[in-house]
């Protein structure tokens, strides 16, 4: 369940930026989560819910946006898209698959009420 | 809160009493590129920050001073029961004559482990995590802060055991060990792939119940292989010996690695 530390660190990030940026309210928050970063949506959803009581974004919407995985195959050397850690290169159906990018968690953007 | 200095780190508690030695690490980050649209009430800003990003900040906290003390690292990550606690003591029964070794070691509850480790004669400092199902940076770099490490030594990290949540969290170690007992499913190198993909080295334990169990090595190799190609892959009994000497030549390795600058960490 590392999904409710995601959860309450990026309710932590949010009251810092609430200092930073003068608002009270969170009312939308959109998430970048590579296909490849470990968590489980539906966890992250509810977690979110539980962390973000009585914090500035207490009943605020959860938006998660799946980014793919990148990454280079290491016999055809082209530059491929995946979903997952050892699916084969859809070029030429070796592996494996050097990942360049598809881990990242970031929070992208906040909807916020003064 | 967290006992050792009060910082906000929801129910971890640390063994040990002693004076509070911890050097509060102000979090400074870069502000991050903001714009701001709409001058109602409402407004979009925009943020693109790792959610991780305070504990990558310990791990590359805890990563610089190991590295200027010279302290190796490891990060020993399994499911429960794969023997962990045993391997390292193992380790230290063959290192302590020669190396100076810390051990932190982190449960959800109970200090047995690290009180097992001190049975050893070395240095063992407990974390247990509560409800959380991993440590994280800034746990680990308190719980070094309290160990008062010597420099040239070895540290081992017993995570909570658990091959899921430990994978995304740097704590600032030299390596990820993962470790696989024969009693578990060969598949698992597949079945959580962050992990086996992470990690520098997989012990494969228990070997000496291979006759008694069906457990294809090969396919477990190959597996591990197929998610990291680089992954470097020993097998051995901890509690038969067989095969121990590889582990230790591979730590001493890194450690002489890390000491002659070889290796930046």
């Amino acid at each position: 369940m590392h999904e409710l530390s995601i959860a309450e660190s990026s309710i932590e990030l949010l009251e810092e930026h609430a200092v930073t940026h003068k608002f009270k309210k969170v009312t939308k928050i959109t998430l970048e989560i590579g296909v490849l970063a470990g968590i489980e949506k539906s966890a992250l959803f509810f977690c979110f819910d539980a962390a973000a009581q009585n914090s500035i974004a207490e009943g605020a919407e959860l938006l998660i946006e799946d980014k793919l995985a990148k990454g280079i195959c290491r016999h055809c050397h082209q530059q491929v898209t995946t979903r997952g850690w050892y699916e084969p290169c859809p070029y030429c159906a070796q592996l494996p698959i050097d990942i360049t990018e598809g881990e990242q968690m970031n929070i992208k953007s906040l909807e916020v009420e003064n | 809160m967290c006992k050792v200095c009060g910082c906000n780190q929801a129910e971890v508690t640390m063994e040990s009493t002693h004076a509070h030695h911890h050097q509060h690490l102000d979090f400074e980050q870069a502000s991050p590129e903001v714009s701001t649209s709409a001058a109602s009430t409402s407004r979009l800003i925009e943020i693109e920050q790792n959610i991780l990003s305070k504990n990558n900040y310990y791990a590359g906290q805890n990563r610089q001073q190991w590295s200027d003390d010279k302290i190796f690292s490891i990060n020993l990550i399994s499911s429960p029961g794969s023997g962990k606690t045993t391997l390292l003591t193992e380790i230290i029964k063959r290192f302590k004559a020669q190396h100076c070794i810390y051990v932190i070691e982190g449960d959800q509850q109970t200090a047995l482990d690290a009180a097992r480790i001190r049975e050893t004669g070395v240095q063992a400092l407990q974390v247990n995590t509560g409800k959380g199902c991993h440590l994280d940076a800034h746990m680990v770099g308190h719980a070094a802060v309290h160990l008062g490490m010597r420099k040239n030594a070895f540290l081992f990290i017993e995570n909570v055991g658990n091959l899921i949540c430990p994978a995304g969290f740097d704590l600032g170690e030299a390596h990820k060990v993962v470790i696989l007992s024969v009693t578990e499913g060969e598949d698992k190198p597949l079945k959580y792939p962050e992990i086996f993909h992470a990690a520098d080295l997989m012990v494969i334990n228990k070997i000496d119940l291979l006759p008694y169990v069906n457990f294809d090595l090969q396919h477990c190799c190959a597996y591990a292989k197929q998610i990291n190609p680089e992954i470097e892959i020993i097998q051995l009994s901890a509690t038969t010996g067989e095969n121990m000497e590889q582990l230790s030549d591979w730590l001493i390795a890194g450690k002489a690695e890390l000491q002659s600058g070889q290796r930046k960490l």
